[in-house]
C-alpha cells in the first residue's frame, strides 16, 4: 500500500482506534494517544496491507495492544515514582517485566522473527493472516481459495516449525 | 483452566485446530506470571497482538460483569421469595395432579374387566428428560418480546435482495436507559446458555455486546449484537447456515452511516412493533 492509499484509509481507522481507546480509558486524551500510537504501528505494517480489503479488524487489535501497552508503561511509572493508588486501573494488569525478563523476551522475539523468515512464503502468508490479522480459518480459506483442511495443515506446519526452532534456540 | 486443559489447548494450537476464542483463553493462561517456561514459548509465538487482545477483552468483560452484577435490594429479595413460593405451590399442585392420574391408571389396570395384563409399558412412570436442549432461537424470541414491551423501533436497512446464503436479519432500536437496561438483560439471556454450547461466544464491553450460538441440529449460526450508537441501543439479530458469515456488509454499512449521520436514525423508515 502506498502512502497516498494509506492516507485515504487512515481517518476511518483512526476513528475505530479512538473508539477502542475511549471505551478502555474513558477519556478523549488517552483515546487520542491510542489512535496516534495505533496509526504509527499500522503505518509500519502498511506494506502488507491490501487496498481492496477492510482493515478494521487489524486496527482494533492494534488499538487494544496500544491500550495494554500504555497501561504497562503507567504501571512501571507508578512503581518507580510512588505507590499505586488503590482504585487505579493499573491493578488490572499483570506484574511489569524485570530487565532480565525484557532481555529474554527480546531474544525470544528475534528467535521468532528468524524462524518466521525460514518459513516458506505460503506458510508465512497463512501464519500471518491468522496471527496478525486474527482471521478465523473459514475466513482465510474463503479469501485465499485454499480449502479449510489445507489452511489448518499449513498453519499447523508453520507453528510447529517455529515452536521447534524456539526450543532449539532456548537450549543453545 | 487446569494445567491439563491448557496442555490440551496448546496441542490443539500447534495443530492449527484452535478457534480464535480458544486462542484468547490460551493466551490468558500462558501469559500468567506463574506459567511454566515452555508455555512462555507459546505466549511468545502468539505475539503481543493476540495476548494483549485477550487481556483487553478479559479486562473489559470483567468490568462489564461487575457493572451488571447489582446488589439485590430487600425489595428484590421479597420478589424472589414470592416467586420461589409460587413455584413450590405450582410444583406441589402439579405433583398431586400427576399422582392422581397415576393412581387412576393403576386402578384401571387392576380392574377385572380389563382384558390385558398390565405390563411395564402401561405402568405409570415418571419420564426423566435425559438432556435439556437450549434452542438458540429462544434469544431472538425474547428480544422480540422485549421490543414489543418497550415499543422499540424495528429498522429496515435498504439491503439488496438477499442471496441464498445471506443472513436473515432484524434490527431494533431501543432507548439506552437504566429502566430498559437492554445490555444488562441480554447478558442475563446469555447466562441461560452454558459456555459449552456449540458456537458459544460472548464478548462484552461498555459499548458493545456480542453473543453467538450455533444450532448444530439445524446447522444454523446465530448472532446478536447490541451497540450503543448515538445515545440509543442498536440491536442486530441475525442467523445463517453455520458455514456462511452471519454479519452482512449491508448492515455494517448501515450501522456506520448511523454513526456518521444521526439524521438517518431520526428519519429512517421504522415500524412500531
Amino acid at each position: 500500500m502506498t502512502q497516498a492509499e494509506f492516507e485515504t484509509i487512515a481517518p476511518g481507522l483512526r476513528k475505530v482506534m479512538m473508539s477502542v481507546g475511549r471505551n478502555f480509558f474513558g477519556n478523549e486524551s488517552d483515546a487520542d494517544d491510542v489512535a496516534q500510537e495505533g496509526l504509527v504501528a499500522l503505518w509500519r505494517y502498511r506494506d502488507r496491507l491490501d487496498i481492496g480489503q477492510t482493515h478494521e479488524g487489524l486496527a482494533i487489535r492494534i488499538a487494544k495492544h496500544c491500550c495494554m501497552d500504555m497501561m504497562r508503561k503507567r504501571k512501571e511509572s507508578v512503581q518507580l515514582y510512588g505507590a499505586i493508588p488503590p482504585d487505579s486501573i493499573t491493578k488490572e494488569m499483570p506484574a511489569a517485566q524485570s530487565p532480565q525478563e525484557i532481555l529474554e523476551t527480546d531474544e525470544l522475539q528475534s528467535a521468532i522473527e528468524e524462524a518466521i523468515d525460514r518459513l516458506t512464503p505460503g506458510e508465512r502468508r497463512l501464519y500471518e493472516l491468522r496471527q496478525i490479522e486474527g482471521w478465523e480459518l473459514d475466513e482465510i480459506a474463503s479469501k485465499t481459495n485454499i480449502s479449510k483442511p489445507s489452511v489448518k495443515s499449513i498453519i499447523s506446519t508453520a507453528r510447529r516449525k517455529i515452536y521447534e526452532e524456539l526450543k532449539k534456540s532456548l537450549k543453545s | 483452566m487446569t494445567h491439563k486443559e491448557t496442555e490440551i489447548l496448546i496441542t490443539k494450537y500447534l495443530n492449527g485446530e484452535t478457534t480464535l476464542e480458544e486462542e484468547k483463553q490460551l493466551a490468558l493462561e500462558v501469559t500468567r506470571d506463574d506459567a511454566p517456561e515452555e508455555w512462555k514459548l507459546i505466549a511468545a509465538m502468539m505475539g503481543e497482538l493476540a495476548t494483549d487482545e485477550a487481556l483487553f477483552d478479559h479486562i473489559m468483560t470483567e468490568r462489564a460483569t461487575q457493572r451488571f452484577t447489582r446488589k439485590p435490594s430487600l425489595q428484590n429479595w421479597w420478589w424472589t421469595a414470592a416467586a420461589c413460593l409460587l413455584l413450590l405451590v405450582g410444583f406441589g399442585f402439579s405433583w398431586r395432579y400427576h399422582r392422581h392420574e397415576a393412581d387412576k391408571t393403576v386402578l384401571a389396570a387392576s380392574e377385572p374387566a380389563t382384558e390385558t395384563t398390565p405390563t411395564a409399558s402401561s405402568a405409570p412412570t415418571t419420564t426423566m428428560v435425559a438432556e435439556t436442549y437450549q434452542d438458540p432461537a429462544r434469544v431472538t424470541r425474547f428480544i422480540k418480546e422485549l421490543a414489543k414491551v418497550y415499543s422499540a423501533d424495528s429498522l429496515h436497512p435498504d439491503c439488496p435482495t438477499p442471496t441464498e446464503n445471506a443472513p436473515q436479519e432484524s434490527v431494533y432500536l431501543f432507548a439506552d436507559n437504566e429502566e430498559q437496561d437492554i445490555i444488562g438483560r441480554l447478558v442475563q439471556v446469555a447466562c441461560w446458555y452454558s459456555n459449552k454450547h456449540p458456537g458459544y461466544h460472548l464478548s462484552l464491553n461498555d459499548k458493545q455486546f456480542i453473543f453467538q450460538l450455533e444450532d448444530s441440529r439445524k446447522n444454523i449460526h446465530y448472532q446478536w449484537m447490541a451497540e450503543r450508537v448515538r445515545g440509543r441501543i442498536l440491536l442486530h439479530c441475525s442467523y445463517t447456515t453455520a458455514n456462511s458469515s452471519v454479519f452482512s456488509t449491508c448492515y455494517r454499512e448501515f450501522r456506520n452511516e448511523i454513526e456518521d449521520n444521526p439524521y438517518i436514525l431520526n428519519n429512517h423508515k421504522t415500524i412500531k412493533i
